[in-house]
C-alpha cells in the first residue's frame, strides 16, 4: 500500500502545481521554449538568418522592452503598493531621472560605467529570477524548503552569474580590473579555458545534486519545472558566445517574466470586488500597456534628449541603462511573498484545473 | 489614510511633477522623430539611424565623435563601431590630404589604426602615408615598413600592398628590398596600373624614395 501511494504521488509531485497548465508553465515560465530555440540555433547557426535585424527589433519590443516596462506597470497596478512602498513608487523614479540627466551631462565619464553596471547586474537579475521562480514553485507544489536548501538553490542559481561576472569581457571583474591581469594572454590560456567547463559542470551538475539533496533531506520531490528554470538560466551563457548569449537570454527571460507577471496581475484584478472585466481583458490590457510603455521608454524617451541637443549615442544608451537598473530595483520589491501581500495569496491559490 | 497622504505629500508632488515631465519628454521624442524623419520612432530605432544619416549626407566630421562615444559606451557593438569608425576616418583622411592638410590626415589615420589595428587596408593606408607624405616631418620609414610588412602578411601576393611595402623600404633607405618588392608588384598588377608602378621602380633604382606630389 505504501509503495503504491508513493508511486502515485511521485508523478504529480514531479509535475508540480502549475499556474495555468503544464504546457504553458513549462514552455514559457520554465523556459522550455528556449531549449527548442537554443537547440535549433546550435545545430543550425545559419538558421538564425530567418531573424533579420528588422524582425529582431519586433522580438525585442514584444519581449525585452515590454518586460522592462512590465515591472513598472505591475508596480503601479498592484494593490497597495503606494501605501506599502511609497519610496519605490514615488521616490525611485525621481532619483533615476536625476541620475539619467546627470549622466547625460557627463556622458564621456559616466556612461561607460553605467553601461557596465547594468550589464554586470543583468545576469544576477536573471539568476535571482530563476531562484525566485524555483522557490515559488516548490512552495506552491507543497515541497517545503529548509533554510539550508534555499541557500543551496540560491548558490546553484547564481553560478551562471558568477561565471559571467568573472569571465565576460567588459563587465564584472573585467570592468573592475585596473591591473589588466585579466587580459594577460597567459591568464587567458591557462585559466579561462578550464574555467568555463568547470563552471558549466557546477551549474548543471548542481541542479541534479539539488534535486537529490531535497529528496533526501525534505523527503519531497522538487518539481521538474524548478530544475528546468535553473537549467535554462544557465544554458545560454555556457552554450553561446557572450553577445549572442546576452541577446537570447534577455529575450527568453523577458518571455518568462511577462508570463508570470501577467498571471499575477490578472489574478489580482479578478479578485477585486469592483472588477467587471474578463480574464482576457486584463491580459490584453496589461500586455498592451507594457508594449506601449516599452515603446515610449525605449524609442520615444531617448529622442527627447536628442531634441534637447544631446548626442544620439548617449541619449539611447543611457536611457536603456537607467530603465534596466530601475527595473532591477523595482523587481526586488514587487515580488515579495509576505503573508499580507497579494502575491502570497496567488502563489497559494489553486490551479485553474482544480477550480473548474 | 489621510495621515498617510499628508505624510508623503511632498513626495507625491515631486512624483507628479516627474511623471508629467516624463510624459512630456515622450511627446517631445515623438515630435523629434516626426520632424527629423517624418515618421514615428521606428521599432528598430537605436542610435545608428542618426549616425547613418550623417554618413549618408557625407557629414563625416560629425559622425566621428558619435562613433567614438559609441565605442566607449556601447560594449555590445564595439567591433562593429570600430570597423565603421576606421572606414570613415580613412575616407576623411583622404579628403584631408586632397585639401592639403596632411597633419589632419595623419591624426585620422592614427584613429583608424587605433580602432582596427589588424585591418589590412588601414595598415596599408597608414604605411603608404608614413612612407610617401609630402611633409617630411610626418614621414616615418621604419614604422611604415613595420606596418606594410603586416599588411603584406595578411594579404600576400597583392600588388597594392607590395607597392606600399616598396615605398616603405625606400623611405627607410633599403632600396635593395624596395626594388625587389616593386618588381614583384609590377608582375602581379594589371597592365593599366603598371605605368605608375614602373615609374616608382625607376626612382628606387636611382636610390630615391617616392613622395606624393
Amino acid at each position: 500500500m505504501t509503495q503504491q501511494s508513493g508511486s502515485i504521488a511521485l508523478g504529480p509531485a514531479l509535475l508540480g502545481r502549475e499556474f495555468v497548465n503544464p504546457f504553458f508553465d513549462y514552455l514559457l515560465i520554465g523556459g522550455g521554449l528556449s531549449l527548442f530555440v537554443a537547440g535549433f540555433i546550435f545545430i543550425n547557426p545559419l538558421g538564425t538568418n530567418f531573424i533579420t535585424e528588422a524582425t529582431l527589433a519586433y522580438f525585442i519590443l514584444a519581449s525585452n522592452s515590454a518586460h522592462f516596462a512590465a515591472s513598472t506597470v505591475r508596480l503601479y497596478t498592484k494593490p497597495g503598493t503606494y501605501q506599502s512602498l511609497p519610496y519605490v513608487t514615488m521616490g525611485l523614479p525621481v532619483i533615476m531621472l536625476a541620475i539619467l540627466v546627470g549622466c547625460m551631462f557627463q556622458a564621456d565619464r559616466l556612461a561607460p560605467q553605467l553601461t557596465s553596471l547594468y550589464l554586470t547586474w543583468s545576469p544576477f537579475h536573471y539568476a535571482a529570477q530563476a531562484y525566485g521562480l524555483t522557490v515559488m514553485y516548490c512552495y506552491r507544489s507543497g515541497c517545503t524548503l529548509s533554510d539550508n536548501n534555499k541557500k543551496l538553490i540560491w548558490r546553484v542559481a547564481m553560478i551562471p552569474f558568477l561565471y559571467n561576472f568573472i569571465a565576460m569581457p567588459n563587465v564584472g571583474l573585467h570592468w573592475l580590473d585596473f591591473g589588466g591581469w585579466l587580459g594577460n594572454p597567459a591568464t587567458q590560456q591557462t585559466f579561462w579555458f578550464y574555467f568555463k567547463y568547470a563552471m558549466a559542470f557546477l551549474a548543471f551538475g548542481g541542479i541534479a545534486y539539488l534535486w537529490i539533496r531535497i529528496a533526501k533531506t525534505e523527503k519531497q520531490v522538487m518539481p521538474a519545472i524548478c530544475g528546468l528554470t535553473l537549467l535554462t538560466n544557465g544554458l545560454w551563457w555556457f552554450l553561446f558566445p557572450p553577445l549572442q548569449a546576452f541577446v537570447w537570454a534577455t529575450i527568453f527571460h523577458g518571455i518568462q517574466y511577462l508570463a508570470i507577471v501577467i498571471i499575477f496581475h490578472v489574478r489580482d484584478q479578478l479578485a477585486r470586488p469592483e472588477n467587471h472585466h474578463s480574464r482576457t481583458y486584463h491580459i490584453c490590457w496589461f500586455y498592451g500597456a507594457c508594449i506601449l510603455l516599452g515603446y515610449g521608454l525605449f524609442h520615444c524617451f531617448p529622442r527627447a534628449f536628442i531634441f534637447l541637443g544631446f548626442g544620439p549615442v548617449e541619449s539611447v544608451l543611457l536611457v536603456v541603462a537607467v530603465i534596466q537598473i530601475h527595473h532591477f530595483i523595482v523587481d526586488a520589491f514587487i515580488w515579495r511573498l509576505k503573508k499580507s501581500d497579494s502575491n502570497r495569496k496567488i502563489v497559494e491559490s489553486a490551479s485553474p484545473a482544480l477550480t473548474s | 489614510m489621510n495621515a498617510e497622504l499628508k505624510e508623503h505629500w511632498s513626495l507625491r508632488v515631486i512624483f507628479a511633477l516627474t511623471t508629467t515631465f516624463f510624459f512630456l519628454a515622450m511627446v517631445l521624442g515623438l515630435i523629434q522623430s516626426l520632424r527629423s524623419s517624418h515618421r514615428l520612432p521606428p521599432i528598430n530605432s537605436h542610435y545608428t539611424p542618426e549616425i547613418n544619416a550623417l554618413i549618408e549626407n557625407e557629414n563625416y566630421e560629425n559622425a566621428i565623435p558619435h562613433l567614438e562615444r559609441a565605442i566607449s559606451i556601447d560594449l555590445e557593438n564595439t567591433a562593429k563601431n570600430k570597423t565603421l569608425l576606421a572606414k570613415i576616418c580613412s575616407v576623411v583622411a583622404q579628403s584631408r590630404i586632397a585639401s592639403g592638410d596632411p597633419q589632419g590626415a595623419l591624426l585620422l589615420y592614427e584613429k583608424a589604426y587605433a580602432a582596427t589595428p589588424d585591418a589590412t587596408d588601414i595598415l596599408n593606408n597608414l604605411a603608404w602615408f608614413l612612407a610617401t607624405c609630402k611633409d617630411p616631418s610626418l614621414r616615418n620609414g621604419r614604422r611604415a615598413v613595420g606596418l606594410a610588412v603586416r599588411a603584406d602578411k595578411a594579404k600576400p601576393e597583392d600588388a597594392a600592398t607590395l607597392d606600399t611595402l616598396s615605398a616603405a623600404y625606400a623611405e627607410a633607405g633599403d632600396f635593395t628590398n624596395a626594388v625587389t618588392t616593386q618588381r614583384k608588384a609590377i608582375r602581379l598588377s594589371p597592365a593599366a596600373s603598371q605605368g605608375d608602378l614602373q615609374s616608382r621602380l625607376d626612382l628606387y633604382l636611382e636610390g630615391k624614395p617616392y613622395h606624393a606630389p
